[in-house]
């Protein structure tokens, strides 16, 4: 990092400890959300359970077949032990999804914009999500692969959007040193693959429509532990790579012209950012969905709370992006009262679009993106 | 001491270099280099080439044919970042989109001396410190750039091309958003920069031709992307050639080794009564004429002036604005033959003025030669008779001034009412000024 700064009016503390103490703040948030929600899901479970069994697991115990830790009643039905650790299973890996999906996007959604240097740049903007529907329609309606697998739907949909972005970056490396190019390029694609997508849904039989519509709209219910490992390696790996490019990023703020003159391969580093930037985003696709606003408004909140330096602005997006997602997909579990599940991409919608205007209008004002 | 002078190597070097953009030639065929410890400013009008030579000589743009080098290695196959660290370029303008804080603004400059993982060690953050300091910021480096003004702007930019640690430095027109004081500060730091060390130099592109007499050592003259000249300021800033280049009509002034250039009025903006302009002679010298000459010319009258010395200081304007009129030596008293050249413009003007000038035993035979021409023309006394303060001929000028108003002339008070006073007369025949212009730069 950036040892010896000390410059006068900085309060003598250096910039890293911000950014550590906005970090602690949202990790010691992820984790209160993340053991409060434990309980949530379309089955409840009483939060002193949740809690028990949380620390059951957390001091290394494996379930013991005859030995239930605590005592149980979910809906006044007295449940076998087991049941109950499979539906805290399940639950974990949906909440831990979540999270990793709602960090992989925000990362992807501030790489992007600032790449882009475009406020409302975010992570779908390469045609990603048409893409990656145009993939798992090819699962759901085309009968390609099991249709019922939980990796089978995930790698169609990652291929979908992987190939698009390759796409998109490939015609625009026709005209090289024009970002326009590049986003104009997205946008048309995004638009040819949606049309094909609704087309494709419109003549497709009720059955498979709903299936492919509720992936579409975004959920984590169908969450396996084969999903979150896969997913945490890919974001973990992926993040970490695009949080360590933050120089460049702000290199790129400031204009290609003097990002060249300062030795910035400015058309290659722009090239590796957007395919990272891809790649976690097609993860993320993969296993969720397409959701809305995440990528959009976690990395505008970063800049609000700690300014506007990709290097600490990529790592506290992606904590706060996890935050925001593993929030929105408690209340869209709630929301609907007991049983009721709402896809999570309405409830990130529903809250990010008045954020969302706020930052179109705060922007004006000259603070840029 | 020349041989070793002679095999220096020079810092950066154009061979035949010529830049095509969008299959239209730009810069043709350009060859020169940059000594080390010299400022060379790039001069010439918009579109002359001067940004695409700054950015030729960054690797920024491909040249059709030739070559840049620097210290003696070709330009366009270097590493990006090898290139950073011996160049620094500061572009016309450049709108940061975030609001990084100075420091960290300035600290960008660093990164062609970075790893790849971008790590700043302690040399770094001095090599900064330093920038800060002498670019005179240390007091903003907790602010963010978006809060500073233009000219601070500008020195942070300035900053963190000092913060690149590159030998040369490559401006283009850096002092166009700035005020006057921001300006020469910003040239001054230039100056310091390049004289700091044998290795540096400052090559920048300016549209103050003043500016790049006062502080370069060298001037490359562009015109469509062709170099017209290349030397001291002195040896190429003529008149002739800032017609040549920029279609204007400059006047040059050299005096202690330093090169002035003044803009005369250009002709597309010569008010409209041209044509009609009376033709004018004035009487004048020791400045007196000052205040009325560039007036009436401005005015679109045919102005002609004398009889002056040569070198008084109404003569040197004269000169400059192309003012014809009888000339005599330096510090003599009118000759005859002079007088007889000034009766000739007496009899050509359509109007007289003279002066409120100083008379004196050298000059009282203008006085004596303009009475017959007073009673068949407008003739304006400007300022009245002369006092005390301005008669050294024992009462002789107050008299003959008398005279003069007997036969006719008419008092003004100053030049304003002069201007209102000819303007009353209706047209003249006057020449159109343009010919004068072409007349003095062909």
């Amino acid at each position: 990092m950036r040892p010896e700064r000390t410059a006068p009016g900085d309060d003598g503390v250096h910039p890293l400890w911000g950014t550590l103490r906005t970090a602690g703040v949202l990790l010691g948030l992820l984790a209160i959300t993340l053991v409060l929600s434990m309980g949530l899901g379309s089955v409840r479970l009483p939060l002193q359970d949740d809690a028990a069994i949380f620390l059951y697991r957390l001091t290394g115990g494996m379930y013991p077949a005859n030995a239930c830790p605590v005592p149980f009643t979910v809906d006044g039905f007295t449940d076998p032990c087991s049941s109950l650790l499979i539906l805290w299973n399940a639950r974990a890996a949906e909440v831990l999804l979540a999270i990793l999906v709602g960090s992989a996007l925000a990362v992807a959604g501030g790489t992007m914009q600032g790449v882009f240097r475009n406020p409302l740049a975010d992570p779908y903007l390469l045609g990603i999500s048409s893409g990656g529907g145009l993939g798992a329609m090819l699962n759901v309606v085309g009968h390609l692969g099991e249709t019922q697998s939980d990796i089978f739907l995930p790698l169609f949909a990652f291929l979908g959007a992987m190939s698009t972005a390759l796409l998109v970056l490939a015609m625009a490396r026709r005209r090289p040193g024009s970002r326009e190019t590049l986003l104009l390029t997205g946008v048309a694609l995004a638009a040819l693959f949606g049309s094909m997508l609704t087309m494709v849904l419109e003549l497709s039989p009720l059955y498979d429509l709903q299936a492919l519509t509720f992936w579409l709209l975004g959920s984590f219910g169908a969450a396996s532990w084969t999903q979150v490992g896969l997913a945490a390696a890919a974001t973990l790996a992926g993040g970490a790579l695009l949080a360590l490019q933050g120089r460049d990023l702000n290199l790129l703020q400031i204009g290609d012209e003097t990002a060249r003159g300062l030795g910035c391969d400015v058309d290659r580093v722009r090239r590796r950012l957007l395919l990272l930037a891809s790649f976690i985003t097609a993860v993320a696709v993969a296993f969720s969905g397409i959701i809305a606003f995440v990528g959009l408004i976690s990395p505008h909140v970063v800049r609000r709370l700690h300014g506007p330096d990709y290097r600490s602005l990529l790592p506290l997006a992606g904590l706060f992006g996890g935050l925001f997602m593993l929030v929105s997909d408690d209340v869209a579990d709630t929301i609907l009262g007991g049983g009721g599940l709402l896809p999570v991409g309405v409830v990130t919608a529903i809250v990010g679009a008045p954020f969302f205007l706020w930052v179109l209008f705060r922007t004006r004002r000259g603070s840029g993106p | 001491m020349n041989s070793l002078l002679r095999s220096e190597p020079t810092l950066l070097e154009f061979q035949g270099v010529s830049v095509e953009l969008g299959g239209r030639p730009v810069l043709h065929n350009l060859s020169f280099s940059v000594r080390p410890g010299e400022i060379l400013a790039l001069v010439g009008p918009n579109g002359s080439g001067k940004t695409t030579l700054l950015r030729t000589a960054l690797g920024l743009q491909r040249s059709a044919s030739g070559a840049v080098h620097i210290h003696g290695e070709r330009v366009d196959q270097m590493p990006p970042r090898e290139r950073a660290r011996r160049m620094a370029w500061l572009p016309q303008s450049e709108a940061p989109a975030d609001n990084l804080t100075v420091r960290d603004y300035v600290a960008l400059g660093r990164y062609p001396h970075l790893g790849s993982l971008g790590t700043e060690y302690p040399e770094d953050a001095a090599v900064v410190d330093r920038a800060l300091k002498d670019s005179g910021l240390e007091p903003f480096a907790a602010r963010g750039v978006l809060t500073l003004s233009g000219g601070e702007r500008q020195r942070v930019l300035f900053a963190r091309a000092l913060a690149q640690e590159a030998p040369l430095l490559l401006l283009d027109e850096p002092t166009t958003h700035l005020d006057v004081s921001y300006q020469f500060q910003m040239m001054e730091h230039l100056t310091t920069f390049a004289r700091s060390s044998r290795e540096r130099a400052v090559v920048l592109s300016l549209h103050d031709l003043n500016l790049a007499c006062r502080y370069a050592d060298r001037i490359l003259w562009l015109a469509a992307g062709r170099s017209v000249a290349l030397g001291t300021p002195q040896e190429t800033t003529t008149e002739e050639r800032i017609y040549r280049v920029f279609g204007i009509d400059a006047g040059v002034h050299t005096s202690a080794g330093q090169v002035v250039v003044f803009p005369r009025r250009p002709p597309a903006l010569t008010p409209a009564p041209m044509r009609g302009g009376q033709r004018v002679h004035v009487i004048c010298g020791g400045g007196s004429g000052g205040p009325l000459l560039q007036g009436l010319v401005d005015r679109g009258h045919e102005v002609t002036a004398g009889a002056l010395n040569l070198l008084d200081s109404d003569q040197v304007l004269c000169e400059r604005l192309h003012i014809p009129g009888p000339l005599e030596s330096p510090f003599s008293i009118l000759s005859e033959p002079t007088r007889a050249t000034h009766r000739d413009y007496l009899s050509r003007a359509e109007v007289i003025v003279i002066a409120p000038l100083v008379v004196g035993p050298g000059n009282i035979a203008n006085l004596d030669d303009v009475r017959p021409y007073v009673s068949n023309r407008p003739t304006f006394l400007v300022g009245g008779p002369p006092g005390p303060n301005r008669d050294y001929t024992g009462g002789r000028a107050a008299s003959e001034y008398r005279s003069l108003q007997e036969a006719g002339a008419r008092e003004v008070a100053d030049a304003q009412a002069l201007f209102e006073e000819i303007g009353r007369l209706g047209p003249g025949q006057a020449r159109p000024r343009s010919d004068v212009r072409e007349g003095a730069t062909a």
